[in-house]
């Protein structure tokens, strides 16, 4: 066992490089929507390997547009600024963490869980009465805590993988048992550090404790996003399990099953297009 | 269920329904997608020397291939719940997702 204490993941939270300043610009606007729009583009606009991606994701099937744009601008006009705003918060993320150094993490299934989650949220926010564009931003980031852990604590973080392996265990469970904290925590952490938006942060906080957040909480449709993707298996990983489905959070979605089932095809339908947009 | 299908419009029938939209050399649009085939509109198809079309066919289901179908899904999902328990929420989530699985046809 390597218990990790709270103090020692903050610790090295502290140490973390930090965001790309168009990223961090674009989470300073979650907290701030006098902000000029055409001020932000531009700033994206600079920032040239991140518009690429950013583009490269706006002109995959995801968004069905029937004429590519071409430019951050065109991008704003065509799909409107909060859906580039948190394009750029997930594009961004991507390659911040050297989560491949740790032996048993599953670098390609966890991105195609968190595009996963992201569409299922999005898919389902109506239910939840909750923005579509913030909702697949919230489910593309959730398990960052995972890539902290895989980055940072990549020994400790093994051992989590071979005890889950050996036992059948879900991860968090593995987590929680091996390092005393869970990554749904250290994401929550990093959340903070870094300033998210407090809707995604509390979405990556409680996506595996649902009923302890707030009835309006993010964290709920998270919760009910992550329990869709891993029932329909789009991580692709062999192992991959459905832990319960809570039933607070589920009640606080309205508790339809009819309307989520109308839902469902929307979530698969141009999954596979974007991973490859997340990943290029 | 229904199967797409391309056919030589020698071998087209009246009552077939078109599946994509036929156009012509110059891109002008002959038969909508959807559009209901009779004498006169594979007459006019073969004026035109057009090949064949893609329409859609009913095949009637193959029941071992069903059953077939059913058993992957079934035990894929199994897999897949192995730990999930028997809350009530997470067996209905159990059965939307069957549900939606086994309409996936084969």
């Amino acid at each position: 066992m390597t218990q990790l204490s709270r103090d020692q993941v903050v610790a090295r939270l502290k140490q973390l490089p930090s965001l790309p300043s168009a990223v961090s610009e674009v989470l300073a606007s979650f907290a701030n929507e006098d902000i000029e729009v055409e001020t932000l583009a531009q700033q994206i606009a600079r920032d040239q390997g991140l518009a690429a991606r950013v583009l490269r994701v706006a002109n995959s099937s995801f968004y069905g547009l029937q004429n590519k744009v071409g430019t951050i601008h065109e991008a704003v006009v065509v799909l409107g600024f909060r859906a580039v705003r948190s394009m750029v918060l997930a594009v961004g993320m991507n390659g911040v963490f050297r989560a491949e150094q740790c032996p048993g993490f599953d670098v390609q299934g966890h991105l195609r869980h968190g595009v996963g989650v992201g569409l299922a949220a999005r898919a389902l926010a109506p239910l939840a009465g909750q923005a579509p564009e913030l909702a697949f931003t919230a489910g593309l980031l959730h398990d960052i805590g995972e890539l902290v852990l895989a980055s940072n604590f990549s020994r400790q973080y093994a051992e989590v993988f071979a005890y889950r392996r050996e036992r059948d265990a879900f991860l968090v469970d593995a987590e929680r048992e091996v390092l005393g904290i869970d990554h749904a925590e250290v994401g929550g952490l990093l959340a903070e550090t870094w300033r998210f938006p407090a809707a995604i942060r509390d979405a990556v906080a409680w996506h595996h404790r649902p009923a302890e957040a707030s009835a309006d909480s993010l964290g709920n449709l998270v919760h009910v996003a992550d329990v869709t993707a891993r029932a329909l298996g789009l991580s692709g990983n062999p192992d991959e399990m459905v832990p319960p489905l809570d039933a607070t959070a589920w009640a606080r979605l309205g508790g339809d099953w009819q309307a989520y089932a109308g839902l469902l095809p929307q979530i698969e339908k141009g999954f596979e297009a974007t991973c490859q947009a997340m990943t290029a | 269920m229904k199967k797409l299908q391309t056919i030589p419009v020698q071998d087209l029938l009246p009552g077939m329904r078109v599946a994509s939209a036929v156009a012509d050399d110059g891109g002008r649009i002959l038969l909508p997608a959807g559009a209901e085939l009779s004498e006169a509109t594979i007459g006019g198809l073969k004026r035109r020397e057009i090949q064949e079309i893609t329409v859609e066919v009913e095949v009637p289901d193959d029941p071992a291939a069903l059953e077939r179908h059913r058993q992957q899904v079934m035990e894929r999902l199994g897999r897949l719940f192995r730990h999930a328990g028997e809350d009530r929420e997470t067996q209905a989530l159990y059965q939307a997702i069957l549900k939606y699985r086994l309409e996936q046809r084969p």
